[in-house]
């Protein structure tokens, strides 16, 4: 760091150590991303994801 | 003039700029003379470079005594959330973890600023890998709000919001994956864009999820907003995913007249649980709509639960993506709460990122043949609740943080997996005096119509030149205890 404000000085404090994530919390996120996922439909074989979109805002912008 | 100089908007001061009535030298004064007076508070900036924003200021000022001034921009005070990239510099994105990475490039936004003749005066603050939604950072300090210290700024680029709100800088840039740029303006009473996916170019920007980060403005005003858009947006040779679509004159079209522009106003969701002192700041602008001759009109969205919640697989999967090897070689060098909040990204299956992934088209397609074909832009509240305290958001109090994150992004996230543009604009201040703003979401690459409406309700508002009593120096705020 290079400038006329220093660093907080909390940068200074320890980082937190390797705590274990709460592996319940973890399960209950994956099940209800499950459930979340049961709304998608099939899979269309002409819909490449992540490209798709852009795709789609292009062409929206052009109408 | 009179006054202090760092009061002026960016438009009024390039304005005084090209008058010759203000040089940059002494707008880069008046503002390093802020940062220095606000940073023990606010705790925006990481780094100050006074020296190279004096040089800069000098040479812009050289270049307009020899009729060679680039633009409006040029010479004006500027700095930005600590994710962009300039080479020969650290770029921390918030965190320890890349203290020792120097850039060997510059992103693409600060060159094109660059270029344009904007004075970086320094690097601001952000959440820790810009996961974060309050603007607490355990490595590098918490952020905190202007109107009152003991309130959060928001995240992930609250130091964005709360330097341009408090008058340290005339704009600044920030980075908007679920709300990033939106709620921070809204809890400081800023305007926060977040162009469409593909308008701005994302080269050395520090990654969140890839497929929903945006960089964009925050600006005292809807006009300096288009102003910094103007400069950034356009396709990028180092940027697959930067568009070629148009860019049209923002500011120009900042002026052509709103009546008869729809704003459609949904009915379900986004108003179904908001806090009463906000709903009568989203009302009373809504009236102000409906005076300048826009039709206002309720319309039925698709159930945005469903991308609000898809998004958060595609922005946790990616995000795990981007910090697996770290996760686990380096698990210390994190905030807990910051790894465990990415921590299910490790354990989400590729099958279901792609199928989340994959919905987002579908869903898109279906807000633009219904709301956004019956309305030229959607409102709705930036955040439902009032703005928390950092001691209220803070995982040390976890039962009550957990209660106030989940309301986050409920309003802004959405939008963000559809791939559209939207705008926070202030909009008053909350029973209890803390800003707040509403969103208006347009069509694809219609940012112009956003700006256009957030421009001509601050022409019938007064809201812009409302500041937080620490820019006047009129208040000096007790500063609590770090709540961490």
């Amino acid at each position: 760091m290079t400038g006329d404000v220093q660093e907080n000085p909390a940068a200074a404090r320890a980082a937190p150590d390797g705590v274990a994530p709460d592996r319940r919390q973890v399960a209950d996120e994956l099940a209800h991303f499950s459930a979340v996922l049961k709304i998608v439909g099939p899979a269309d074989p002409a819909v490449e994801p992540g490209v798709d979109l852009r795709r789609r805002l292009v062409r929206a912008a052009a109408t | 003039m009179t006054g202090n100089p760092a009061d002026l908007t960016l438009s009024a001061a390039a304005a005084q700029l090209a008058a010759g009535s203000i040089s940059a030298g002494e707008l880069v004064a008046a503002c390093l003379d802020r940062v220095v007076r606000q940073q023990p508070v606010l705790n925006a900036f990481l780094t100050v470079d006074a020296e190279g924003a004096r040089a800069a200021a000098a040479a812009s000022d050289a270049r307009r005594a020899r009729g060679e001034a680039i633009g409006p921009l040029d010479g004006i005070p500027v700095a930005h959330k600590d994710l962009f990239d300039r080479a020969g510099r650290i770029t921390t994105a918030g965190s320890i973890l890349l203290n020792d990475r120097i850039a060997d490039d510059t992103a693409t936004v600060l060159a094109r600023l660059d270029a344009a003749g904007a004075v970086e005066i320094g690097t601001l603050g952000a959440s820790e890998f810009a996961a974060g939604a309050t603007g607490h950072n355990r490595h590098h300090g918490d952020c905190r709000n202007p109107w009152d210290p003991s309130h959060i700024p928001g995240g992930s680029s609250g130091a964005s919001a709360t330097a341009v709100a408090a008058r340290q800088v005339f704009a600044s840039l920030g980075t908007d994956t679920g709300g990033s740029i939106r709620m921070p303006a809204h809890f400081c009473g800023a305007v926060g864009l977040r162009p469409t996916q593909g308008r701005v170019s994302r080269h050395g920007i520090f990654p969140r999820s890839w497929s929903m980060d945006t960089a964009g403005p925050l600006a005292r005003t809807a006009e300096d907003a288009a102003l910094l858009l103007q400069v950034i947006a356009g396709p990028d040779p180092a940027d697959p995913t930067a568009e070629t679509v148009p860019v049209p004159e923002y500011r120009a079209m900042l002026e052509e007249p709103v009546d008869g522009l729809r704003i459609g106003v949904p009915t379900t969701y986004f108003l179904d649980e908001v806090d009463g002192g906000i709903r009568a700041l989203l009302d009373a602008a809504l009236e102000a709509f409906a005076g300048l001759g826009v039709a206002v009109t309720p319309v039925e969205v698709p159930d945005p639960s469903v991308p609000f919640r898809l998004a958060v697989i595609v922005l946790k999967a990616e995000a795990a993506a981007v910090h697996e090897d770290w996760m686990r070689n380096r698990p210390g060098g994190y905030d807990h709460g910051i790894r465990e909040g990415m921590e299910a990204g490790l354990s989400i299956s590729a099958v279901d990122y792609l199928r989340a992934l994959r919905e987002r088209g579908p869903a898109l397609e279906r807000w633009l043949a219904g709301p956004l074909s019956q309305a030229d832009v959607l409102f709705t509240p930036v955040l439902d609740d009032p703005t928390p305290t950092l001691a209220e958001s803070a995982v040390a109090d976890a039962e009550g943080a957990a209660r106030v994150m989940a309301r986050f992004g409920r309003c802004t996230r959405p939008f963000s997996f559809l791939g559209l543009p939207a705008v926070s604009i202030p909009c008053g201040f909350q029973p209890g005096g803390m800003p707040a703003g509403f969103q208006l979401v347009g069509r694809p690459f219609a940012e112009a119509t956003l700006l256009r409406l957030g421009h001509a309700y601050q022409k019938v508002t007064d809201w812009t030149e409302h500041a937080p009593a620490i820019a006047s120096g009129e208040a000096e705020p007790n500063v609590p205890a770090r709540p961490r």
